[in-house]
């Protein structure tokens, strides 16, 4: 790679970049995911965490890099993945995975016609769109290269190894975000040696059929278990701490009253995806700060959005009154309330929340916004099964074949899995003035709760 | 009807238990092929045959809903020649059964084909977890030329997996693939 430029990287210490890559980092459109925090409003609970989309995707351009090398391979399938790893988040919106979500919940995939599949995520068509259209990247990459570039990132193109480094299980993405996430949060669950991985790294030639994928020598089976292990301790600790959770679901929430609530149709427009390079262009026009500024300022005073805005502003959050492992309900009601969160599950969620908010306005004797109530269900896999899933298939290199990570990690084949249970939680706009006043309420609103959610299934009628 | 619903629709159809992940990954593999639905369901080409994570997340669904029990056999190697070194058996749970029940009836269109297909596939045999994955790569690896693949093809191109298998599962998976219609029975191999 000829080397233009060099940047100084609290993580990686110096990056290197190409001329090429200099110029694209330079774009308008590049420098717009500075303006876009990596974990939304993490910075919260972990006040070190105000990193940005813009050092991540500085990032995995260096880490792909690194894989590239390692696998020795040839000068333009490393320029290909440099390119793609850099480029890889240009389609994030306000909040990064708070938009994903948004862009899911008010998208209409039947206007797009073939182009979405069921599979692909609007954010990833918002990515290849900008790259399809923005004209200083087609300049700088070339029309031909945005294209090849576009199609790695989504399908894939050329070897499977190429896209192994920009979208799989040891992917150049996860990474650099586990590593950067550790150290911006301050917390040391993250670390692992990338130094030993990427060195034990190996391109595997399938004798059936002479394709390629990634594989990992034995020397590097430990550094795989610590890299499985920190993505397992970051989740728990980072990604699905109790106030991160709630401060993602306060932003969704803010759009979906603006949206629906308050008819704002400016952000109505902001995340109704179709697929138009006019919605590409106004998109790219909004990041972090723009969508506190105008959803929480003057103009739209007075709108549920805003005010929920001002909450988050002022760290005034809503508080977690309701948990419970789903396993303590019925079936029926474990299977419908496990997906509720789900964009799709919109109209069941809406209806069970209006119940909820009659709950808690009952126990907790205090004026609340019925829209302010959430109710909110997730997974926490236990480190085995997490490993089994995604980085189980990964190959680690032995005699006579090599043989699935799962099969040869003594330490994650000794641990037992079954520990693995998906969770409801309820927050509402409550307040209390002391620790003793938080459990006598939730004390009061446990049983009235266990019993809403426990009829849940036949109280809405039939599932989708 | 989410990957998870198809899963337990599965289980239902295969008797309500799947012994070890890959058996689990290979038989909904099938399903999926003859409901049109590979991709769907997220397979990808692996070298140990096909493989899709979100089949593997659903699976964790269920069982951490408890719908499903998971059981892993005894610490130790249950297979030297294969690729399976702990085994993960998998049955419904009782709560499991009626969620199956009440999806079948909500499901009823989908129900049908998932429980004919699996039908189909018990027809090819009752095949090991090895064998159904030798099938399943070389079905995987046929089909991309695009024609139906024959059984010589088949077997000469298992040959060439670099994995331990015998001339006795080669020909039950190839028997397997011809049993349930996903190759064509002709030339000297048959």
């Amino acid at each position: 790679m000829g080397q233009s430029r060099k940047i100084r990287d609290p993580v990686h210490g110096f990056i290197s970049l190409s001329e090429k890559e200099a110029e694209i980092v330079g774009t308008r459109i590049f420098q717009r995911l500075r303006g876009i925090r990596q974990l939304a409003l993490a910075a919260l609970v972990y006040p070190g965490a105000l990193h940005t989309r813009f050092d991540h995707s500085l990032g995995v351009c260096h880490v792909s890099g690194l894989l590239a090398d390692a696998l020795s391979l040839d000068p333009e399938e490393t320029k290909l993945v440099r390119l793609a790893a850099l480029v890889h988040d240009l389609g994030h919106g306000p909040f990064s995975h708070v938009s994903e979500y948004a862009l899911e919940l008010y998208c209409d995939r039947s206007k797009l016609g073939g182009r979405a599949k069921a599979r692909e995520k609007i954010h990833e068509l918002v990515t290849q769109d900008i790259l399809l259209l923005d004209p200083d990247l087609r300049r700088i990459v070339g029309e031909r290269h945005c294209g090849k570039i576009a199609k790695l990132l989504s399908s894939g193109y050329g070897s499977p190894v190429l896209r192994g480094i920009v979208s799989g299980p040891l992917d150049a993405d996860k990474q650099d975000y586990l590593l950067r996430d550790s150290f911006f949060c301050g917390v040391k669950y993250g670390v692992f040696d990338l130094q030993q991985l990427t060195r034990e790294l190996r391109v595997f030639e399938d004798p059936a059929d002479s394709s390629r994928q990634l594989m990992v020598t034995t020397d590097g089976v430990h550094a795989l278990e610590q890299f499985v292990l920190a993505k397992y301790y970051l989740t728990t600790q980072v990604y699905r701490h109790k106030v991160r959770l709630i401060t993602d679901q306060m932003l969704v929430r803010a759009i979906s009253l603006g949206i629906e609530v308050d008819g704002i149709e400016e952000l109505r427009r902001l995340y109704a995806y179709d697929g138009t390079r006019d919605f590409v262009l106004r998109y790219v026009e909004w990041d972090d700060a723009r969508f506190l500024v105008t959803f929480g300022g003057r103009r739209y005073r007075g709108k549920s959005c805003h005010s929920m805005i001002q909450r988050l502003c002022g760290r005034n959050l809503l508080k977690r009154v309701f948990e419970c492992p789903l396993v303590e309900l019925p079936g029926p009601a474990r299977d419908c309330l496990s997906q509720v969160s789900e964009p799709e599950r919109r109209p069941q969620r809406k209806k069970l929340e209006r119940r909820l908010a009659k709950a808690v306005l009952a126990q907790a004797k205090q004026h609340i916004d019925p829209n302010f109530v959430i109710a909110h269900s997730y997974t926490i896999k236990s480190v085995r099964v997490q490993s089994r899933n995604d980085e189980g298939p990964i190959l680690i290199e032995s005699k006579p074949r090599p043989l699935p990570f799962e099969e040869k990690s003594t330490l994650f084949r000794s641990i037992d899995d079954r520990l693995n249970d998906a969770f409801i939680e309820v927050y509402a706009p409550v307040s209390y003035e002391t620790p003793e006043e938080r459990e006598r309420l939730r004390r009061e609103l446990h049983a009235p709760i266990v019993s809403l959610l426990s009829s849940f299934p036949e109280q809405q009628g039939s599932q989708p | 009807m989410t990957t998870r619903d198809l899963l337990i629709l599965a289980y239902s159809a295969f008797g309500g238990k799947m012994r070890g992940n890959t058996l689990l990954q290979k038989r909904v593999y099938f399903l999926g092929v003859m409901l049109g639905k590979e991709v769907e369901l997220g397979y990808d080409a692996h070298y140990y045959g096909p493989y899709s994570q979100d089949v593997a997340r659903a699976n964790s669904e269920l069982v951490s809903l408890r719908f499903v029990k998971e059981t892993p056999s005894e610490f130790g190697l249950v297979d030297r020649a294969g690729f399976e070194v702990v085994r993960h058996d998998h049955r419904l749970t009782r709560a499991g059964e009626r969620i199956a029940a009440s999806k079948k009836e909500r499901h009823a269109d989908e129900w049908r084909s998932i429980e004919e297909a699996a039908e189909r596939i018990g027809k090819g045999g009752n095949l090991s977890y090895m064998e159904l994955s030798v099938a399943a790569k070389a079905f995987c690896l046929l089909r991309k030329k695009g024609n139906k693949a024959t059984l010589p093809e088949l077997r000469h191109l298992a040959t060439r997996f670099g994995w331990s298998i015998g001339e006795k599962e080669m020909h039950r998976a190839a028997e397997f693939l011809e049993k349930i219609g996903l190759v064509e029975v002709s030339g000297p191999g048959k």
